[in-house]
């Protein structure tokens, strides 16, 4: 399996996750000028921004490890921009969905 | 060959001529050298209550699906399995919702143009060329292309039409667990019998249009109630 093919998977795997737990995805791969978005989701009033991390193994550390400061801050940028032309002033929330060879798991405000 | 076997080639040669033909706007924007063609479109404008739900699905290449089709020729069953196959297969895709409150404020024409609008800018910056269902959406700056009946006529409309429908039917299923007086899951919001019987009983709750004249007779039979 080709990395682009793993990463769709992982966020499919995601996208699952996130509807078993009553949230309606509301948009998948949002091109930004800045990145991409993965996953965006409203959880009752809230815009949930969604990052996925896929890993295969532990051996280079965990999946919510790899969400550094570097990545937080991109993300914290484009949900700005996002915000601001699809949903000014509305309340918005960062989650990160790890997928690890145990599971899939979904951390809710991982970061602000 | 016998007679059943030509009989399903024949269907299956159709809906191939079907499906070429469902891609003839997106092949022309293509020939014109466009590449991420987009279609939108909304649902949820005749029911009582409940949002008025729009997609919009981005597509780099064609979308061969069987049984693509307008939401409303779909069974619920296909309409399912078609909306994982179309977020599978496309480059994006989003949804925007406009509230009750909105449909109330703007009339439901001007509410659906407004989820429209929500789904396209959610979508972020990848569409070339947006194709519609006969709306203009000012606040797309980019080519657009009306198109009359266009979720019957466009894949990207249908698929747009098939992804709206299922996002709303699952809002309309947590909305009975809200108001399970109405039987939401069963008719999501339509005007059924059982919905009118329901609303003239009940009166109308917060997820009830009150600017459609069903929702404001019932209410004012039941003046203690609205």
């Amino acid at each position: 399996m080709n990395r682009a093919r793993f990463g769709r998977e992982g966020e499919d795997a995601a996208v699952r996750l996130l509807e078993d737990s009553g949230y309606h995805v509301i948009a998948r791969n949002v091109r930004l000028p800045g990145g991409e978005i993965d996953v965006i989701a409203r959880d009752r009033d809230t815009i949930v921004f969604v990052e996925v991390k896929a890993r295969g193994s532990r051996r280079f550390g965990s999946a919510l490890g790899a969400v550094d400061a570097r990545k937080r801050r991109t993300l914290r940028a484009l949900a700005a921009d996002w915000l601001q032309i699809a949903a000014p002033g509305a309340r918005a929330r960062f989650d990160i969905v790890t997928i690890e060879p145990g599971g899939a798991r979904l951390h809710r405000g991982a970061f602000a | 060959m016998n007679d059943a076997a030509r009989k399903r080639r024949n269907a299956r040669e159709r809906e191939q001529r079907r499906l070429v033909r469902l891609h003839r706007y997106e092949d022309a924007a293509r020939a014109n050298g466009y590449r991420f063609i987009a279609g939108t479109d909304e649902v949820g404008r005749g029911p009582l209550a409940g949002p008025v739900v729009a997609a919009v699905v981005v597509l780099d290449g064609p979308l061969y699906l069987t049984g693509l089709n307008d939401s409303k020729q779909v069974s619920p069953e296909l309409r399912a399995e078609l909306a994982v196959s179309i977020k599978a297969r496309c480059v994006a895709w989003a949804v925007g919702e406009a509230s009750v409150a909105e449909i109330d404020r703007l009339n439901i024409y001007w509410a659906s143009v407004l989820a429209m609008e929500r789904a396209i800018a959610a979508a972020g910056c990848t569409i070339d060329y947006l194709l519609t269902d006969a709306v203009r959406i000012r606040s797309f700056t980019g080519p657009q292309e009306p198109v009359i009946k266009g979720d019957a006529k466009c894949a990207s409309v249908a698929a747009a039409s098939i992804v709206a429908k299922v996002y709303r039917d699952a809002l309309l299923v947590e909305l009975d667990g809200l108001y399970p007086q109405y039987g939401f899951a069963e008719h999501k919001g339509y005007a059924t019998q059982r919905h009118i019987e329901a609303l003239t009983a009940h009166g109308p709750c917060a997820a009830h249009r009150r600017g459609f004249w069903r929702v404001r007779d019932a209410a004012q039979l039941l003046p203690g109630l609205s």
